[in-house]
């Protein structure tokens, strides 16, 4: 059946097998099916993001007094809690020998909630500052603060924007305390966000005797984009998550045509003795070198598009291409099947009248 | 190896007849034209032989006839192959080794003057040429029936010739041949005739 093969690639070099037509179509859905889809993905994500890094995810539990810092910090070891940390306000700001009437706002944290503010370390033992008063006063890490009460070093800085998130932390200082202390609020990095966190949270409330009738507030560091994220219904009720199935659809109608237009050609074939198994292996070979070809060009495309558009998450955005590739790819060579089963040498006069 | 027709009749769905109470035997090797004015059923007639269509009346019998060709008033090749690849497939589809199937291609188109064609594109021969690559493609399957319908109808005279001239190698190559013409020149290459303004 070497034959076969060759006479696939006769009619690939002769273009007998349209295989310009077939290329530059499976590139142009498949393409369009896929940047649209990666558009709309990466607009949700973006959202997603935002949501995630302006603290609307960061949940938190307040019961002053009575959060348990170790406990707090052991939800980091649960699947999808990034950072988790238990705060306390200091009553005394902070004063510096270079600005005494600009108090500065002082928390202490535990160990675990320097990875809920994202805080840039330095490695030496000492404060933190958000990045607003290390501007302010003029210093970085590693550098000394001279406070009305002594000298502290700074360890470190954390960024703190104006994005809606919680007051108060803007203008502040985090002094790190081993967790074994008692906190007022246990806070909760999760992404993506898990249905108990509540119950999670409340698990850092230490309740005398299992009392559970203790008030605990529960809220998040940024309210202002909802409570809840959207951002998975959206993608799971997007238009575009139907691009495979759109790409497949048009795969077979492409496989369809490019046989269709060709039915009397191998009609013909059929006729002068070519068996029709014989026959599909040779359209097989040909849309199946086209698609080949079309693909690399396809992926080609994807890559620059991906790397262009969210560099961050690309393994999202090459799952979603490829799905909507591989679709577009079987879609044309199940037409293809489909086509080439319709043809017919007894349909020749038909064909031959028709054409 | 013959083809009988017992009787057989056609019209078409409530249509006046265009033939009826046809009754004769194919014998190999022998060269039939089948004549009549337009509209006398020719191609109906060719398309009952061939068995894609069943006669409203009668019944066609075949004895040792399993493949039968068909070609067609205007040659169907592909634009861009070569003539000899058309008449290469179907004898690799019998099952010859390429250079067996290329050796005999080759003869076939020199049977049908096609020497100097070989290996030119189908869209670059011209009507007589191509119309002859139809006829060697159409025996290179070995068929134990080959039909061909008008096959110099669109052709000037000269070059309806040349298609005449090869006749010959049919009657050689193929056990039954039916022919449906209007040309005089065909019918006289042919060693019988049938006139289907006889059956109606």
């Amino acid at each position: 059946m070497s034959w076969v093969a060759l006479e696939a690639k006769e009619n690939l070099v002769s273009g007998t097998s349209k295989p310009l037509h077939l290329v530059m179509m499976f590139v142009a859905f498949t393409v369009i099916a896929t940047i649209v889809d990666l558009m709309i993905v990466q607009d949700i994500t973006n959202e997603a993001y935002k949501y995630r890094d302006s603290g609307a995810s960061t949940f938190t539990v307040t019961s002053p007094g009575r959060v348990n810092g170790e406990v707090c910090d052991q939800l980091s070891k649960l699947p999808s809690i990034i950072a988790s940390g238990a705060i306390r306000i200091e009553e005394e700001p902070l004063e510096t020998i270079v600005l005494p009437r600009g108090p500065i706002a002082s928390y202490v944290v535990s160990e675990g909630a320097l990875g809920v503010f994202d805080v840039e370390d330095s490695g030496q033992v000492g404060l933190f500052l958000s990045s607003t008063v290390a501007s302010t006063l003029g210093v970085s890490s590693g550098y000394p603060l001279l406070l009305k009460t002594g000298t502290a070093q700074v360890q470190g800085t954390y960024h703190w924007p104006s994005d809606g998130r919680r007051p108060g932390f803007d203008y502040a200082a985090l002094i790190p305390i081993p967790s074994q202390s008692l906190f007022d609020e246990c806070w909760v990095k999760a992404w993506p966000i898990p249905e108990n966190i509540q119950i999670l949270l409340r698990l850092t409330v230490n309740a005398p005797n299992g009392d559970m009738q203790i008030k605990t507030d529960y809220s998040q560091v940024n309210t202002t984009l909802g409570t809840q994220f959207t951002g998975y219904t959206k993608l799971h009720q997007r238009v575009t998550q139907h691009a495979p199935s759109f790409t497949l659809i048009l795969g077979i109608i492409n496989g369809i045509v490019l046989v269709w237009a060709r039915r009397l050609e191998l009609a013909s074939v059929q006729h002068v003795g070519v068996s029709w198994p014989a026959q599909l292996w040779q359209l097989i070979i040909e849309h199946g070198i086209c698609l080949l070809v079309g693909s690399s060009i396809v992926l080609a495309i994807d890559a620059v598009v991906i790397n262009h558009l969210l560099p961050m998450d690309m393994d999202t955005l090459w799952e979603i291409a490829a799905r909507v590739l591989l679709c577009g790819f079987f879609g044309v060579l199940l037409g293809t099947v489909i086509g080439s089963h319709r043809i017919k040498a007894n349909n020749l006069s038909r064909y031959f009248k028709a054409r | 190896m013959q083809v009988k027709l017992d009787n057989i009749g056609h019209s078409f769905s409530g249509q006046p007849f265009l033939f009826r109470h046809l009754s004769l035997t194919l014998e190999p090797h022998r060269v039939y034209a089948l004549v009549g004015p337009s509209g006398s059923g020719k191609s109906t007639l060719l398309s009952i032989l061939t068995g894609w269509l069943d006669p409203t009346e009668g019944a066609v019998e075949y004895e040792g006839i399993n493949r039968v060709g068909w070609v067609f008033q205007n040659p169907h090749g592909v634009a861009h192959r070569s003539a000899i690849d058309h008449v290469v497939l179907p004898l690799l589809a019998r099952g010859l080794f390429r250079s067996d199937a290329v050796h005999r291609a080759k003869q076939l188109l020199n049977d049908f003057g096609l020497s100097s064609a070989t290996y030119r594109e189908f869209c670059e021969l011209s009507g007589g040429e191509a119309q002859r690559l139809m006829l060697a493609r159409g025996i290179a399957a070995r068929p134990h029936l080959l039909l061909v319908d008008e096959p110099t109808a669109q052709l000037d005279i000269q070059t309806a010739q040349t298609v005449d001239a090869c006749l010959g190698a049919l009657i050689q190559r193929t056990t039954i041949v039916v022919i449906a013409t209007h040309a005089t020149s065909t019918r006289e290459a042919c060693s019988d005739i049938i006139n289907l303004e006889k059956y109606t």
